[in-house]
This record gives C-alpha cells, sequence and structure tokens, in this order.
C-alpha cells in the first residue's frame, strides 16, 4: 500500500492521486530547490498548458508558469488500470522544472 | 510551441572542469523509467533541457539558474537526464542500462556523461530565435 499524499482533481474532473513514492522517487531525489507539494497539486488542477506526453499515449503534461519565468513545472500524470479491478487511475509520475517541451507533445489544453 | 530566448550568459554551457563520476548522483525513479545524474552533492537550483538530437528526445541536461546556495553560474550544466531509459535509449546505448541498477560503477556514470556531452555538443538545446546553444 502506498502512502497517499494528496488526492484531487484534474480540469477534466478526474481523480489524480500524487503518492509518497512519486514525492521519493522524483522529486526529492533531486538536488536544488524541487517543487513544492503544493505547487504540484496547483499545476493539475489548474494548468497553464496541457499537453500530450511525447512517448506515451496515456500521459499528459501540465504545465505550469512559474515566477522565474521563462521556467515552467512540469508534472506528468499516468492513466493506468489498477489490478484486480481493473479501475483506471491516474497518478503523478514525476515533476521538475523546464524551459521547452520536447517537439513531439500535441497541446490538449488550452 | 514557443520558445523563449535566453541570455547569452545564462546559456547552457559544459563544465569546463571535468567531472568525476564517484562523486555524481544518480537516481532512478522506476515508475517514469527516469534517470537523473547530477555532477555531485551541492544543491544546485536547475531545470530540464532537452537536446535537440534528431535520434532521440530522451536525453536533456540539467542547467542551473542561479537559486539556491551555490556560487554556481546560471547556465552551467550540472547534470543530465534521461527518460524512458529501459525502453527506449537504453536499447540504443545498451551500457546505459547499468544506471538503473542500485550503486551502478563509475565507469558506468562516466560513460553516461560522456555521451550526452557529446550529444550535447553536436546538437545542443534550443535557445529560441537566435540558434542553438552547445558545449
Amino acid at each position: 500500500m502506498v502512502a497517499s499524499i494528496w488526492r484531487t482533481r484534474d480540469r477534466l474532473g478526474r481523480a489524480v492521486e500524487f503518492t509518497a513514492e512519486a514525492w521519493d522517487q522524483s522529486v526529492l531525489e533531486r538536488t536544488g530547490e524541487p517543487p513544492t507539494i503544493a505547487a504540484i497539486r496547483s499545476a493539475v488542477e489548474s494548468p497553464d498548458l496541457v499537453t500530450a506526453d511525447a512517448d506515451f499515449p496515456r500521459r499528459e503534461c501540465h504545465y505550469r508558469w512559474k515566477s522565474t519565468a521563462p521556467l515552467r513545472l512540469k508534472v506528468v500524470v499516468r492513466s493506468f488500470p489498477l489490478p484486480p479491478s481493473g479501475t483506471w487511475v491516474d497518478e503523478v509520475v514525476t515533476a521538475y522544472s523546464d524551459r521547452n517541451a520536447k517537439p513531439q507533445e500535441a497541446p490538449l489544453w488550452p | 510551441m514557443a520558445m523563449k530566448t535566453l541570455a547569452e550568459e545564462t546559456r547552457p554551457r559544459w563544465p569546463s572542469d571535468p567531472i568525476d563520476p564517484i562523486s555524481a548522483r544518480v537516481s532512478y525513479n522506476p515508475v517514469a523509467d527516469e534517470l537523473v545524474i547530477t555532477f555531485d552533492e551541492r544543491s544546485i537550483a536547475s531545470y530540464v533541457e532537452w537536446i535537440e538530437a534528431p535520434e532521440s528526445s530522451d536525453a536533456a541536461v540539467l542547467v542551473a539558474f542561479g537559486g539556491g546556495a551555490t556560487a554556481t553560474a546560471p547556465g552551467e550544466i550540472v547534470g543530465v537526464q534521461i527518460d524512458h531509459l529501459l525502453e527506449r535509449p537504453g536499447i540504443a546505448h545498451p551500457t546505459w542500462r547499468e544506471l538503473a541498477r542500485p550503486a551502478p560503477v563509475p565507469e558506468a556514470v562516466a560513460r553516461l556523461i560522456a555521451d550526452i556531452e557529446d550529444l550535447f555538443g553536436r546538437y545542443g538545446v534550443p535557445v529560441g530565435a537566435g540558434g542553438r546553444s552547445r558545449g
């Protein structure tokens, strides 16, 4: 059982979870100034831009501009069927600052 | 998507000092299949910038942006990131796959860093209308 840090809704009303595992493996492992738990949640709830992941059809990239422009916070959310029921769930898999999306990412919103 | 330009002094540049793989911090996230290597243990605020290599969009450099308690100049590359390590780049570069294991040997770390330095030197990263920034 993975501990949940928060659960929220994305722009389409889908439930998204951020787990302690994701926090430990994707955020805390980065040195410097990692994004805060609240900032990651804000990017999922109120993104400035959402793109389809360049590589995985069931992943979306949520971007939120930072005060340190031109940098943005990128939060990657994946959808997957949770065994044994097969219920689809959405969870954050990584979060970091970047400046340019990968060229293959297709805009989904706005 | 619009790209914003960077001032010349903050354009990404490879560090002039040699990188000691023993001092590098290696982190592999199995859920995201994401590898992050920072060149040393300093706490340096950085952002991810993807290398414009035509054969792969999975390699990036970590670029210092001047925040945090560090004397590192903005624009200095302080680490590297590989997306989908085992799924894709690890197939083209089998030696990289070792970095997904706990406590990889320094030789493997050095090899991957050298490969990314080569990619960065050949293709650079986007800097907007002014062209690319290379090592």
